[in-house]
Protein backbone atom coordinates (compact mmCIF):
# COMPACT_ATOMS: atom_id res chain seq x y z
CA UNK A 1 0.00 0.00 0.00
CA UNK A 2 1.31 3.45 -0.76
CA UNK A 3 0.78 6.20 1.79
CA UNK A 4 -0.87 3.87 4.22
CA UNK A 5 2.11 1.65 4.85
CA UNK A 6 2.04 -0.34 8.01
CA UNK A 7 5.19 0.24 10.03
CA UNK A 8 4.84 -2.95 11.99
CA UNK A 9 4.29 -6.32 10.44
CA UNK A 10 0.48 -6.71 10.10
CA UNK A 11 0.69 -10.44 10.74
CA UNK A 12 2.46 -9.72 14.01
CA UNK A 13 -0.13 -7.07 14.89
CA UNK A 14 -3.01 -9.43 14.22
CA UNK A 15 -1.31 -12.13 16.30
CA UNK A 16 -1.06 -9.67 19.19
CA UNK A 17 -4.64 -8.52 18.65
CA UNK A 18 -5.76 -12.16 18.84
CA UNK A 19 -4.14 -12.38 22.27
CA UNK A 20 -6.23 -9.41 23.41
CA UNK A 21 -3.75 -6.61 22.68
CA UNK A 22 -6.14 -3.78 21.82
CA UNK A 23 -3.26 -1.42 20.95
CA UNK A 24 -2.21 -3.81 18.21
CA UNK A 25 -5.76 -3.85 16.89
CA UNK A 26 -5.79 -0.05 17.05
CA UNK A 27 -2.69 0.05 14.87
CA UNK A 28 -4.28 -2.32 12.37
CA UNK A 29 -7.41 -0.19 12.41
CA UNK A 30 -5.45 2.96 11.69
CA UNK A 31 -3.48 1.32 8.89
CA UNK A 32 -6.37 -0.35 7.11
CA UNK A 33 -9.02 2.31 7.72
CA UNK A 34 -8.23 4.47 4.68
CA UNK A 35 -7.95 1.68 2.08
CA UNK A 36 -11.06 -0.07 3.39
CA UNK A 37 -13.02 3.17 3.51
CA UNK A 38 -12.01 4.11 -0.07
CA UNK A 39 -12.90 0.66 -1.32
CA UNK A 40 -16.33 0.74 0.33
CA UNK A 41 -16.95 4.34 -0.72
CA UNK A 42 -16.41 3.47 -4.37
CA UNK A 43 -18.81 0.55 -4.04
CA UNK A 44 -21.63 2.48 -2.36
CA UNK A 45 -20.79 6.12 -3.25
CA UNK A 46 -22.30 7.45 -0.04
CA UNK A 47 -20.11 8.96 2.63
CA UNK A 48 -22.38 8.09 5.59
CA UNK A 49 -23.05 4.54 4.40
CA UNK A 50 -19.33 4.08 3.74
CA UNK A 51 -18.59 5.20 7.30
CA UNK A 52 -21.16 2.79 8.74
CA UNK A 53 -19.96 -0.11 6.67
CA UNK A 54 -16.30 0.58 7.47
CA UNK A 55 -17.22 0.55 11.13
CA UNK A 56 -19.10 -2.73 10.66
CA UNK A 57 -16.08 -4.25 8.91
CA UNK A 58 -13.77 -3.44 11.81
CA UNK A 59 -16.26 -4.70 14.37
CA UNK A 60 -16.67 -7.93 12.43
CA UNK A 61 -12.92 -8.39 12.18
CA UNK A 62 -12.46 -7.63 15.87
CA UNK A 63 -15.11 -10.13 16.90
CA UNK A 64 -13.91 -12.85 14.56
CA UNK A 65 -10.21 -12.57 15.41
CA UNK A 66 -10.26 -15.88 17.24
CA UNK A 67 -11.35 -17.61 14.06
CA UNK A 68 -8.68 -15.93 11.95
CA UNK A 69 -5.98 -18.29 10.76
CA UNK A 70 -2.82 -16.78 9.38
CA UNK A 71 -2.00 -19.74 7.13
CA UNK A 72 -5.25 -19.27 5.18
CA UNK A 73 -5.18 -15.51 4.59
CA UNK A 74 -2.91 -12.57 5.20
CA UNK A 75 -4.40 -9.73 7.29
CA UNK A 76 -4.99 -7.48 4.27
CA UNK A 77 -6.94 -10.20 2.45
CA UNK A 78 -8.85 -10.90 5.61
CA UNK A 79 -9.96 -7.27 6.02
CA UNK A 80 -10.90 -6.95 2.34
CA UNK A 81 -12.84 -10.22 2.33
CA UNK A 82 -14.85 -8.99 5.31
CA UNK A 83 -15.35 -5.64 3.55
CA UNK A 84 -16.54 -7.35 0.36
CA UNK A 85 -19.02 -9.52 2.27
CA UNK A 86 -20.26 -6.51 4.23
CA UNK A 87 -20.96 -4.64 0.98
CA UNK A 88 -22.80 -7.65 -0.46
CA UNK A 89 -24.90 -7.90 2.73
CA UNK A 90 -25.66 -4.19 2.54
CA UNK A 91 -26.99 -4.41 -1.02
CA UNK A 92 -28.97 -7.55 -0.24
CA UNK A 93 -30.65 -5.89 2.74
CA UNK A 94 -31.29 -2.76 0.77
CA UNK A 95 -33.00 -4.78 -1.96
CA UNK A 96 -35.12 -6.69 0.57
CA UNK A 97 -36.11 -3.49 2.33
CA UNK A 98 -37.21 -1.93 -0.92
CA UNK A 99 -39.23 -4.95 -1.92
CA UNK A 100 -40.94 -5.02 1.44
CA UNK A 101 -41.67 -1.33 1.65
CA UNK A 102 -42.43 -0.29 -1.88
CA UNK A 103 -42.91 -3.57 -3.70
CA UNK A 104 -41.01 -2.12 -6.60
CA UNK A 105 -39.91 -5.15 -8.53
CA UNK A 106 -38.86 -2.89 -11.40
CA UNK A 107 -35.99 -1.53 -9.39
CA UNK A 108 -34.83 -4.95 -8.25
CA UNK A 109 -31.43 -4.82 -9.85
CA UNK A 110 -30.81 -1.13 -10.11
CA UNK A 111 -28.12 -0.57 -7.51
CA UNK A 112 -25.65 0.67 -10.02
CA UNK A 113 -28.21 2.88 -11.72
CA UNK A 114 -28.79 4.51 -8.36
CA UNK A 115 -25.08 5.04 -7.92
CA UNK A 116 -24.87 6.48 -11.40
CA UNK A 117 -27.58 9.01 -10.62
CA UNK A 118 -25.87 9.96 -7.40
CA UNK A 119 -22.60 10.59 -9.11
CA UNK A 120 -24.17 12.06 -12.22
CA UNK A 121 -22.77 15.42 -11.43
CA UNK A 122 -19.57 14.05 -10.04
CA UNK A 123 -16.48 12.91 -11.87
CA UNK A 124 -16.81 11.13 -15.17
CA UNK A 125 -14.16 8.70 -14.09
CA UNK A 126 -16.53 7.09 -11.55
CA UNK A 127 -19.11 6.58 -14.26
CA UNK A 128 -16.44 5.10 -16.48
CA UNK A 129 -15.42 2.66 -13.76
CA UNK A 130 -19.02 1.50 -13.42
CA UNK A 131 -19.02 0.50 -17.10
CA UNK A 132 -16.27 -2.04 -16.49
CA UNK A 133 -16.83 -5.70 -15.68
CA UNK A 134 -16.98 -6.58 -11.97
CA UNK A 135 -13.50 -8.07 -12.14
CA UNK A 136 -12.02 -5.06 -13.93
CA UNK A 137 -13.69 -2.65 -11.48
CA UNK A 138 -12.21 -4.60 -8.59
CA UNK A 139 -8.69 -4.50 -10.01
CA UNK A 140 -8.84 -0.80 -10.95
CA UNK A 141 -10.26 0.23 -7.57
CA UNK A 142 -7.77 -1.87 -5.62
CA UNK A 143 -4.84 -0.73 -7.72
CA UNK A 144 -5.41 2.98 -8.22
CA UNK A 145 -7.94 4.04 -5.58
CA UNK A 146 -7.01 1.79 -2.67
CA UNK A 147 -3.36 1.72 -3.66
CA UNK A 148 -2.49 -1.96 -3.39
CA UNK A 149 0.35 -3.59 -5.31
CA UNK A 150 -0.29 -6.18 -8.04
CA UNK A 151 1.01 -8.85 -5.69
CA UNK A 152 -1.45 -7.83 -2.98
CA UNK A 153 -4.34 -7.72 -5.47
CA UNK A 154 -3.36 -11.13 -6.83
CA UNK A 155 -3.40 -12.56 -3.33
CA UNK A 156 -6.68 -10.88 -2.54
CA UNK A 157 -8.48 -12.04 -5.68
CA UNK A 158 -6.72 -15.41 -5.66
CA UNK A 159 -5.28 -14.88 -9.11
CA UNK A 160 -1.81 -14.82 -10.61
CA UNK A 161 0.01 -11.50 -10.79
CA UNK A 162 0.23 -11.89 -14.57
CA UNK A 163 -3.59 -12.18 -14.76
CA UNK A 164 -3.97 -9.05 -12.67
CA UNK A 165 -1.72 -7.11 -15.06
CA UNK A 166 -3.79 -8.29 -18.03
CA UNK A 167 -7.09 -7.39 -16.37
CA UNK A 168 -5.65 -4.00 -15.45
CA UNK A 169 -4.48 -3.44 -19.00
CA UNK A 170 -7.89 -4.30 -20.50
CA UNK A 171 -9.67 -2.19 -17.91
CA UNK A 172 -7.55 0.86 -18.70
CA UNK A 173 -8.19 0.40 -22.42
CA UNK A 174 -11.94 0.19 -21.77
CA UNK A 175 -11.83 3.28 -19.58
CA UNK A 176 -9.97 5.11 -22.30
CA UNK A 177 -12.57 4.10 -24.89
CA UNK A 178 -15.46 5.09 -22.63
CA UNK A 179 -14.00 8.49 -21.87
CA UNK A 180 -13.26 9.13 -25.57
CA UNK A 181 -16.89 8.50 -26.42
CA UNK B 1 -5.97 -6.67 -38.35
CA UNK B 2 -7.70 -4.73 -35.59
CA UNK B 3 -7.29 -7.71 -33.23
CA UNK B 4 -3.60 -7.91 -34.01
CA UNK B 5 -3.23 -4.21 -33.23
CA UNK B 6 -5.17 -4.73 -30.00
CA UNK B 7 -2.93 -7.63 -29.03
CA UNK B 8 0.14 -5.53 -29.77
CA UNK B 9 -1.21 -2.67 -27.71
CA UNK B 10 -2.00 -5.03 -24.83
CA UNK B 11 1.57 -6.25 -24.89
CA UNK B 12 2.90 -2.71 -25.03
CA UNK B 13 0.71 -1.62 -22.12
CA UNK B 14 1.93 -4.59 -20.07
CA UNK B 15 5.55 -3.66 -20.80
CA UNK B 16 4.84 -0.02 -20.06
CA UNK B 17 3.35 -0.94 -16.68
CA UNK B 18 6.34 -3.03 -15.85
CA UNK B 19 8.65 -0.10 -16.60
CA UNK B 20 6.38 2.38 -14.78
CA UNK B 21 6.26 0.22 -11.65
CA UNK B 22 10.04 -0.06 -11.73
CA UNK B 23 10.51 3.68 -11.61
CA UNK B 24 10.82 4.73 -15.28
CA UNK B 25 9.45 8.23 -15.95
CA UNK B 26 6.46 8.72 -18.26
CA UNK B 27 8.32 10.77 -20.93
CA UNK B 28 11.06 8.12 -21.06
CA UNK B 29 8.46 5.37 -21.51
CA UNK B 30 6.63 7.31 -24.23
CA UNK B 31 9.90 7.78 -26.08
CA UNK B 32 10.41 4.03 -26.07
CA UNK B 33 7.09 3.42 -27.89
CA UNK B 34 6.59 6.25 -30.38
CA UNK B 35 4.13 4.18 -32.47
CA UNK B 36 1.72 3.93 -29.48
CA UNK B 37 2.48 7.31 -27.99
CA UNK B 38 -1.09 8.60 -28.33
CA UNK B 39 -2.77 5.54 -26.75
CA UNK B 40 -0.20 5.43 -23.96
CA UNK B 41 -0.70 9.13 -23.23
CA UNK B 42 -4.44 8.46 -22.79
CA UNK B 43 -3.75 5.56 -20.47
CA UNK B 44 -1.44 7.67 -18.33
CA UNK B 45 -4.05 10.42 -18.30
CA UNK B 46 -6.61 7.95 -16.89
CA UNK B 47 -4.16 6.75 -14.24
CA UNK B 48 -3.58 10.37 -13.26
CA UNK B 49 -7.35 10.94 -12.98
CA UNK B 50 -7.78 7.82 -10.83
CA UNK B 51 -4.96 8.78 -8.49
CA UNK B 52 -6.40 12.30 -8.18
CA UNK B 53 -9.82 10.83 -7.36
CA UNK B 54 -8.26 8.72 -4.68
CA UNK B 55 -7.11 11.92 -3.01
CA UNK B 56 -10.61 13.38 -3.33
CA UNK B 57 -12.27 10.54 -1.44
CA UNK B 58 -12.91 12.06 1.98
CA UNK B 59 -10.78 9.97 4.29
CA UNK B 60 -9.78 11.86 7.38
CA UNK B 61 -8.72 11.23 10.94
CA UNK B 62 -12.06 12.73 12.01
CA UNK B 63 -13.89 9.82 10.36
CA UNK B 64 -11.66 7.37 12.13
CA UNK B 65 -12.22 9.07 15.48
CA UNK B 66 -15.96 9.25 14.82
CA UNK B 67 -16.13 5.55 14.10
CA UNK B 68 -14.06 4.71 17.19
CA UNK B 69 -16.32 6.88 19.36
CA UNK B 70 -19.38 5.15 17.87
CA UNK B 71 -17.88 1.80 18.75
CA UNK B 72 -17.27 2.96 22.30
CA UNK B 73 -20.71 4.45 22.86
CA UNK B 74 -23.86 2.38 23.15
CA UNK B 75 -26.00 5.48 22.93
CA UNK B 76 -24.64 6.34 19.52
CA UNK B 77 -25.47 2.87 18.33
CA UNK B 78 -29.04 3.48 19.32
CA UNK B 79 -28.74 6.62 17.23
CA UNK B 80 -27.67 4.55 14.26
CA UNK B 81 -30.69 2.34 14.82
CA UNK B 82 -32.98 5.37 14.84
CA UNK B 83 -31.54 6.58 11.56
CA UNK B 84 -33.16 3.44 10.11
CA UNK B 85 -30.08 2.80 8.06
CA UNK B 86 -29.96 -0.58 9.73
CA UNK B 87 -32.77 -2.82 10.84
CA UNK B 88 -33.59 -3.29 14.53
CA UNK B 89 -32.16 -6.77 14.48
CA UNK B 90 -28.95 -5.47 12.98
CA UNK B 91 -28.69 -2.69 15.54
CA UNK B 92 -29.18 -5.23 18.34
CA UNK B 93 -26.46 -7.30 16.76
CA UNK B 94 -24.22 -4.29 16.79
CA UNK B 95 -24.93 -3.69 20.47
CA UNK B 96 -24.04 -7.26 21.24
CA UNK B 97 -20.82 -6.76 19.29
CA UNK B 98 -20.10 -3.78 21.49
CA UNK B 99 -20.65 -5.96 24.55
CA UNK B 100 -18.23 -8.50 23.16
CA UNK B 101 -15.66 -5.78 22.65
CA UNK B 102 -16.27 -4.42 26.14
CA UNK B 103 -15.82 -7.91 27.55
CA UNK B 104 -12.60 -8.22 25.63
CA UNK B 105 -11.41 -4.92 27.10
CA UNK B 106 -12.34 -5.92 30.67
CA UNK B 107 -10.82 -9.34 30.26
CA UNK B 108 -7.47 -8.07 31.59
CA UNK B 109 -9.06 -6.85 34.85
CA UNK B 110 -10.91 -10.15 35.28
CA UNK B 111 -7.71 -12.07 34.84
CA UNK B 112 -5.98 -9.86 37.37
CA UNK B 113 -8.62 -10.79 39.99
CA UNK B 114 -8.52 -14.48 39.04
CA UNK B 115 -4.74 -14.64 39.18
CA UNK B 116 -4.55 -12.88 42.57
CA UNK B 117 -7.20 -15.26 43.97
CA UNK B 118 -5.29 -18.23 42.62
CA UNK B 119 -2.06 -17.01 44.25
CA UNK B 120 -3.91 -16.55 47.56
CA UNK B 121 -5.31 -20.08 47.38
CA UNK B 122 -1.87 -21.44 46.56
CA UNK B 123 -0.34 -19.71 49.59
CA UNK B 124 -3.11 -21.09 51.86
CA UNK B 125 -2.58 -24.57 50.44
CA UNK B 126 1.20 -24.35 50.98
CA UNK B 127 0.73 -23.23 54.60
CA UNK B 128 -1.69 -26.11 55.18
CA UNK B 129 0.72 -28.65 53.70
CA UNK B 130 3.62 -27.35 55.82
CA UNK B 131 1.49 -27.61 58.99
CA UNK B 132 0.56 -31.20 58.19
CA UNK B 133 4.23 -32.00 57.63
CA UNK B 134 5.15 -30.62 61.05
CA UNK B 135 2.49 -32.73 62.76
CA UNK B 136 3.76 -35.86 61.04
CA UNK B 137 7.36 -35.15 62.04
CA UNK B 138 6.64 -34.66 65.78
CA UNK B 139 6.59 -38.08 67.62
CA UNK B 140 3.35 -39.31 69.12
CA UNK B 141 3.37 -39.81 72.91
CA UNK B 142 1.76 -43.01 74.09
CA UNK B 143 -0.61 -42.84 77.12
CA UNK B 144 1.84 -44.89 79.16
CA UNK B 145 4.66 -42.43 78.46
CA UNK B 146 2.34 -39.55 79.22
CA UNK B 147 1.44 -41.08 82.61
CA UNK B 148 5.11 -41.52 83.48
CA UNK B 149 5.85 -37.96 82.48
CA UNK B 150 3.05 -36.74 84.73
CA UNK B 151 4.28 -38.79 87.68
CA UNK B 152 7.80 -37.48 87.12
CA UNK B 153 6.62 -33.96 87.16
CA UNK B 154 5.12 -34.40 90.65
CA UNK B 155 7.86 -33.56 93.15
CA UNK B 156 7.34 -35.07 96.57
CA UNK B 157 8.50 -32.72 99.21
CA UNK B 158 9.48 -34.60 102.37
CA UNK B 159 7.89 -33.42 105.54
CA UNK B 160 10.36 -31.66 107.72
CA UNK B 161 10.42 -32.57 111.46
CA UNK B 162 9.51 -29.91 113.90
CA UNK B 163 12.47 -27.93 115.15
CA UNK B 164 13.59 -28.96 118.66
CA UNK B 165 16.68 -28.39 120.77
CA UNK B 166 17.26 -32.15 121.15
CA UNK B 167 20.29 -33.72 119.30
CA UNK B 168 18.64 -37.13 119.13
CA UNK B 169 15.69 -35.66 117.26
CA UNK B 170 18.09 -34.08 114.76
CA UNK B 171 19.93 -37.39 114.21
CA UNK B 172 16.62 -39.21 113.74
CA UNK B 173 15.48 -36.60 111.22
CA UNK B 174 18.69 -36.95 109.19
CA UNK B 175 18.36 -40.74 109.14
CA UNK B 176 14.71 -40.64 108.18
CA UNK B 177 15.46 -38.15 105.40
CA UNK B 178 18.20 -40.37 103.97
CA UNK B 179 15.95 -43.44 104.20
CA UNK B 180 13.27 -41.45 102.32
CA UNK B 181 15.77 -40.61 99.60
CA UNK B 182 16.84 -44.26 99.32
CA UNK B 183 13.23 -45.42 99.08
CA UNK B 184 12.52 -42.76 96.38
CA UNK B 185 15.54 -43.86 94.35
CA UNK B 186 14.40 -47.45 94.67
CA UNK B 187 10.92 -46.46 93.47
CA UNK B 188 12.36 -44.58 90.46
CA UNK B 189 14.56 -47.50 89.50
CA UNK B 190 11.53 -49.79 89.66
CA UNK B 191 9.56 -47.40 87.43
CA UNK B 192 12.36 -47.23 84.87
CA UNK B 193 12.59 -50.99 84.82
CA UNK B 194 8.85 -51.14 84.23
CA UNK B 195 9.08 -48.83 81.20
CA UNK B 196 11.49 -51.21 79.46
CA UNK B 197 9.93 -54.00 77.46
CA UNK B 198 12.25 -56.94 77.48
CA UNK B 199 10.36 -58.61 74.71
CA UNK B 200 11.51 -55.87 72.39
CA UNK B 201 14.09 -57.34 69.99
CA UNK B 202 15.89 -54.00 69.70
CA UNK B 203 16.60 -53.92 73.38
CA UNK B 204 16.96 -57.57 74.26
CA UNK B 205 19.28 -58.65 71.47
CA UNK B 206 20.15 -55.21 69.96
CA UNK B 207 19.10 -56.66 66.65
CA UNK B 208 22.15 -58.87 66.38
CA UNK B 209 22.55 -62.63 66.19
CA UNK B 210 25.55 -64.22 67.76
CA UNK B 211 26.85 -67.65 67.00
CA UNK B 212 27.95 -69.73 69.87
CA UNK B 213 31.30 -70.40 68.16
CA UNK B 214 32.10 -66.71 68.10
CA UNK B 215 31.74 -66.57 71.86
Amino acid sequence: MDGDNIEKNPAELIRKAKKGDTDAFGQLYESYFAPIFRYIYLKVVDKEVAKDLTQTVFLKVFCSLNRYEEKNKNPLSYFFTVAKNTIIDYWKKKKEKRLNELNLSLNFNNNFLEIENKIDNEKMIFRAIKQLTEEQQEVIILKFIVGLTNKEIAHLLEKKEENIRQIQCRALKNLSNFLKN
Amino acid sequence: MNDINDENLDKVILDVFFLYEHGESIPEILDLYPEHKEELQEIFQIIKLLVEEKKNIPVSKDFLLEIISRIQSKENFRGVKNKSLFSEKEAKGRLSLINIIKNQYTMATKWKVIISLAILLLVVALVGVSQLGKEKLSPKISPKEEKIAKEDSVVTVPELPQATDNVDDLAEAIFSDSSNEISQIAKETEKNLDSFDFNDQAISGFGQIYHEDEL
